[in-house]
């Protein structure tokens, strides 16, 4: 092994710990800007949208990441921290039935610092299978930074496979806020997010949230983020039990406000009408109703995609072991 | 090669014996398809393992809950459908049993490919014996019936549904008719015992209502569709009737009556057949019988020729056998004197005495008319001989119980004396018999019995081939069915299906025997290490008077009303 080449060592800590740390609190959340409540409408009240056929396609795009292994890597200059990470993202299909379209799984070897690594390969069995973690660098050297640079790489797999999925659906739900759609994109995506972080209306206008009933949603409201301006609203897809928030079954969504109030309001209806079928029930899903049915099929089927974790942690060590053993 | 269709699984165990296959979603695979996979060792070698398919399933996958099926179905839930079909190995070549590698691609046997799989490619004789569910034809090995190297058939199933005389009959057509047992056929005899019903009497005659299918069928299985060419049969004579007519039902034509005469049934020591019910094994009875039936012989010698009906006994001559019964039971009412029997079977107990006078007067009743001593006629024509055609039906539907016993337990004990006496395996002889569980029940012993053990066990190196049939085999000396080498299963009582008797199906196999159609049967043959289900034709004779085709149809008849 050349010497210019960083010594890698597994982090003693087994990769969960890292789920105490909050991740993915979407930075553009927090991200100061007006409000503006009144672009569709001068009455803030709830819109239940007319009947309307429904659209022949719908796409829902998620993503999952699982953490393999936390690495400590020796640059010569000193520690960086570094993961290896996989994450899958992929689109399930409603058209007439519900099917999984897309699927794909990548496997990538984070480190902080701006350190980028070579592949790291780890052979499975008789070397028929294996995966290879393709390099990827964070500025930063915190312990969460490779988390945070997998989570972007997911958030951005999702971004890029809704731009693509806009192609052939009517409506594409991407799980999150629309923080990686980049602002080019003209597609019919919405933004799905389920988690109310932070609430964008002061609170004289969030006090109609509780008494939306399913299907009914709020107006449109301009959030004028500098960066990336968006049309968003709140639905009601389902209804919580009586020992859960009232705003259970409330959910966000965002559209880009680059195609403009019309086509806007087009999807807000739109979600209106055909969401609350999607919704999950108690039994099935700890996160029902938020987490739509066709979007927990497909988180189900990612995390198997991203294969059996202790066979990937076991080839990785072995790798690292016959790594090791060529360098003494 | 054909196109593959589908993959060994891996998500459950594949074993040397058995694997799961996982179907191309354009695939399918149905129970009893042959398929075969390839697994390569390290060395390079492929090793083929052929198999049946007796399973098959299709589930959600990706959907955990039960009520998932109906969110799928609305087409809010994504979720795949998946089929696996689960194979019991047959064969594997060579023979190096290791488990097919999953992911192993899995064909479906064809050809040359489905006679190895099945063990029809190492029969040198091979007997059709019906049609799989795709309609390929399905052979039994005949080294395993004509007595080389096994034989006996045995066959179970509920009456009605089973057709389990069909199949006998179907089975001794295709022996006859097939060519497997080439130059040997013209001289291979079969003794059919028609026990119920009417359906044996028309062996004979073309079935009008034959299709077109089943002619196709029967051009798969390389079989004429036709009739069985040389058929006699026979019926008890009519009670009482002196010109000696058959006692036939809906048949009049071509019906030999039979009978046999009273120093016959002495000399050859039939009597025994009168008394065998199984419940009398036990009692002293069966030593009164021997002891009558050797004074009897002895005395048959005493006057008359071996052509003679009749006999005599203390100075009276014995032409029905209801005399008989009278010279044996008779007792002097005035001095109480000891009857015949009581005298020679002499120191058996009163009460034993008067249980064999008992049955004897009851048999006489039910049996007394095939037994003649006077008005015998050309003898020739009523002695009920099998090798007089190549197929011998024997009609004692309408005879009661005892006079049922009495006729097969006299018919194959001549036979296997006979057959015995000339200790050759040839020329064959194929005996079908329905019912068996009366004539060899699992309880106790009675003369019939030992015959049919006798014939079950030695019969192999005698050349008389059982074609036995029951509801139940568990109701059957086990000896028998053990040493029946083609077993066959209709639809059985799904009880039934559990017991030990039918080991040799699979758990799946049991399910179906309860929902097997008529026409369809699992055959298990010693080679073949999983039963198959078989579709045997439509028989080309008729099973009844009204499928008997003539020579004017209906047709015909009414021509001349329309066009008049």
């Amino acid at each position: 092994m050349p010497k210019s080449q960083p010594k890698i060592l597994l982090d003693p800590w087994a990769a969960e710990y890292d789920r105490s740390i909050q991740i993915g609190a979407e930075a553009d959340e927090a991200d100061p800007a007006a409000v503006d409540i009144r672009v569709e409408t001068s009455i803030w009240a709830a819109v239940r949208p007319t009947t309307s056929p429904a659209p022949r396609r719908i796409a829902f795009v998620d993503g999952v990441r699982r953490i393999e292994h936390r690495l400590l890597v020796e640059d010569g200059s000193g520690t960086v921290f570094g993961l290896l990470g996989s994450y899958g993202v992929g689109a399930a299909l409603v058209a007439g039935e519900a099917r999984v379209a897309h699927e794909s799984v990548v496997r990538v070897a984070v480190t902080g610092n701006g350190l980028l690594l070579r592949p790291f390969p780890a052979p499975i069995g008789d070397g028929r299978a294996g995966v290879v973690f393709e390099p990827l660098a964070e500025p930063e050297n915190t312990p969460a930074a490779p988390v945070e640079g997998l989570q972007k790489a997911m958030r951005a797999g999702e971004a890029s496979l809704a731009e693509r999925v806009g192609a052939e659906a009517d409506v594409v739900f991407l799980d999150g806020p629309l923080t990686y759609v980049t602002a080019a994109q003209q597609g019919p995506v919405v933004g799905f997010v389920k988690k109310l972080l932070r609430t964008y209306l002061d609170p004289a206008a969030s006090a109609l949230l509780p008494g939306l009933a399913v299907g009914e949603r709020t107006p449109l409201f301009l959030v004028d983020a500098p960066r990336r301006p968006r049309y968003s609203w709140y639905l009601r897809i389902g209804l919580g039990r009586a020992i859960q928030s009232p705003l259970t079954g409330i959910v966000r969504l965002e559209a880009s406000s680059a195609s403009g109030l019309d086509a806007a309001r087009d999807l807000a209806d739109l979600s209106a009408r055909e969401l609350p079928r999607f919704a999950s029930e108690a039994a099935r899903d700890p996160r029902a109703p938020q987490n739509l049915l066709p979007i927990g099929a497909l988180e189900a089927r990612l995390k198997h995609l991203l294969g059996d974790h202790a066979v990937i942690r076991r080839a990785i060590e072995t790798q690292l072991q016959n790594e090791v053993e060529a360098v003494a | 090669m054909s196109e593959h269709v589908g993959r060994v699984l891996g998500t459950v165990d594949a074993m040397p014996l058995e694997f799961w296959v996982g179907l191309e979603d354009h695939q399918y695979l149905q129970l009893d398809d042959v398929v075969e996979v390839e697994t390569p060792l390290p060395d390079g070698t492929e090793v083929r393992l052929y198999g049946v398919v007796d399973l098959v399933r299709a589930r959600h996958e990706g959907a955990t809950f039960d009520s998932d099926v109906f969110l799928v179905e609305k087409g809010v839930l994504p979720a795949t459908v998946v089929q696996a079909a689960h194979v019991r190995v047959t064969r594997v070549e060579p023979e190096i049993f290791i488990p097919p590698r999953p992911g192993q691609a899995v064909r479906r046997a064809v050809g040359e490919r489905r006679e190895e799989a099945l063990f029809f490619d190492g029969m040198q004789r091979r007997l059709p014996i019906g049609l799989s569910r795709d309609g390929e034809p399905v052979y039994a090995n005949l080294d395993f019936l004509d007595g080389s190297r096994g034989a006996h058939v045995n066959i179970s199933g509920i009456s009605g549904v089973a057709t389990k005389t069909s199949y006998a009959t179907f089975l001794l057509y295709s022996l006859f008719r097939s060519g497997a047992l080439e130059g040997e056929a013209a001289n291979t005899h079969a003794l059919v015992f028609n026990v119920k019903g009417e359906d044996l009497l028309f062996l004979d005659q073309p079935n009008a209502r034959l299709g077109t299918r089943a002619r196709e069928d029967y051009g798969r299985l390389g079989l004429p569709a036709e009739a069985f060419d040389s058929v006699q049969v026979l019926a008890p004579v009519r009670p009482g009737s002196r010109e000696r007519l058959p006692a036939t039902g809906s048949r009049q034509k071509g019906v030999t009556a039979f009978f046999w005469t009273i120093r016959e049934v002495v000399t050859e020591r039939l009597l025994r057949f009168l008394f065998a019910e199984a419940e009398d094994a036990a009692s002293q009875l069966s030593f009164v019988v021997d002891r009558v039936e050797a004074k009897l012989a002895a005395a048959a010698k005493e006057a008359g020729g071996p052509a003679d009906p009749w006999i005599e006994l203390e100075g009276r001559r014995i032409e029905t056998f209801d005399a008989l019964v009278e010279v044996l039971t008779e007792r002097d009412p005035v001095t109480e004197e000891r009857s015949l029997a009581e005298r020679w079977s002499f120191p058996a107990a009163p009460g034993t005495v008067a249980a064999f006078e008992r049955r004897l007067h009851a048999a006489a009743r039910h049996v007394g008319h095939l037994i003649r001593g006077e008005s015998v006629g050309q003898r020739e024509e009523h002695l009920l001989d099998w090798k007089r055609r190549q197929v011998s039906v024997v009609d004692i539907h309408s005879l009661h119980d005892r006079a049922k016993r009495f006729v097969v337990g006299a018919v194959l004990n001549r036979m296997f004396e006979e057959k015995e006496s000339l200790g050759t395996s040839r020329p064959l002889v194929f005996v079908v018999l329905d019912e068996l569980n009366k004539y060899a029940p699992r309880e106790g012993s009675g003369p019939i019995k030992e015959v049919l053990l006798d014939i079950s066990e030695r019969g192999r190196s005698l050349g008389i081939v059982l074609i036995g049939a029951q509801q139940t085999a568990s109701e059957v000396e086990k000896r028998i069915v053990a040493n029946a080498a083609l077993r066959v299963v209709g639809r059985l009582d799904s009880a039934e299906a559990e017991r030990s008797e039918y080991g040799f199906l699979t758990a799946a196999g049991r399910g179906r025997a309860g929902i097997l159609k008529p026409g369809t049967m699992i055959v298990q043959q010693p080679e073949i290490p999983t039963p198959l289900l078989v579709r045997f034709p439509f028989p080309a004779w008729a099973t009844r008077k009204s499928e008997v085709a003539t020579t004017v149809t209906e047709a015909d008849v009414f021509k001349g009303f329309t066009e008049a």
